[in-house]
């Protein structure tokens, strides 16, 4: 079984609790427990702020997508801007058109998911895929 | 988020409250900013009331701690609840900084 959702936002700092809360709901929809959704929130609150900050250079107008994916005994979350591609120089690759983020976030993402990656393909902006594998959850 | 400055002795004390993200941090370093800005001898940012940070609170406070360091002052963080000291953990932080279990531990530590 799979079930996905989308949010689109403008690139607005003050919507991150928003974005915030939708991760939180979620986050209990799938009994991660109280820390496992709290580490989840911060994880996609630091992916968004970076395209704020870099992809937008603070512009609040521009579209971020968020696309949320249940699957199995995983979670993706695809990240998706339209805005300037992280600079692959600071990047580093793990295939062709994919790199790991760089930054403060850094550390903050990486230590929550267990998969992280940029794809850079797309023609304009980029999309930041997260998974988190879903073991030994409470619900269902 | 709410940041509100008191004194006790020698010390400034930062009270902050709520979550402190990339839209609510600018507040929290207009307090730091100002308070190193005054060569407070001694700042201490009480996080007892802080729900959520992310990685720009804590840059913040990284850059608060690095501006009271320039003139010699002291810069400690109290009430950490675990969430919080996590995402220092997590970003690598957590021993940059003086942390305190609360705040009495804080000013008895500056006495």
């Amino acid at each position: 079984m799979s079930e996905s959702f989308r949010i689109e936002l403008s690139s607005s700092p003050r919507l991150l609790q928003v974005v915030r809360a939708v991760v939180s709901q979620y986050g209990r929809l799938l009994a991660l427990g109280e820390d496992e959704t709290f580490r989840l929130k911060t994880a996609v609150d630091e992916a968004c702020a970076n395209v704020i900050r870099h992809s937008y250079g603070g512009d609040p107008g521009q579209p971020i997508v968020l696309t949320f994916t249940v699957s199995d005994d995983r979670l993706e979350i695809l990240v998706r801007d339209f805005g300037t591609k992280p600079d692959p120089q600071r990047l580093k690759p793990q295939r062709e058109d994919q790199a790991k983020p760089g930054g403060l976030g850094l550390p903050l993402i990486l230590s929550v998911m267990d998969e992280v990656a940029y794809d850079l393909s797309p023609e304009k902006g980029s999309a930041l895929r997260m998974v988190k594998y879903l073991r030994g959850r409470d619900g269902e | 988020m709410e940041v509100a400055v008191r004194r006790d002795g020698r010390a400034a004390i930062v009270e902050v409250r709520g979550e402190v993200d990339l839209y609510t941090s600018p507040k929290m370093r207009e307090a730091l900013v100002g308070l190193t800005n005054g060569k407070a001898p001694a700042v201490l940012v009480d996080l007892s009331h802080v729900e959520y940070m992310d990685s720009s609170g804590v840059a913040t406070l990284v850059e608060g701690l690095q501006l009271a360091r320039q003139y010699g002052g002291q810069f400690k963080l109290a009430g950490l609840a675990p969430a919080i000291r996590n995402v220092f953990r997590f970003a690598r932080l957590e021993k940059v900084f003086d942390i305190y279990d609360d705040t009495p531990a804080a000013l008895e530590a500056l006495r």
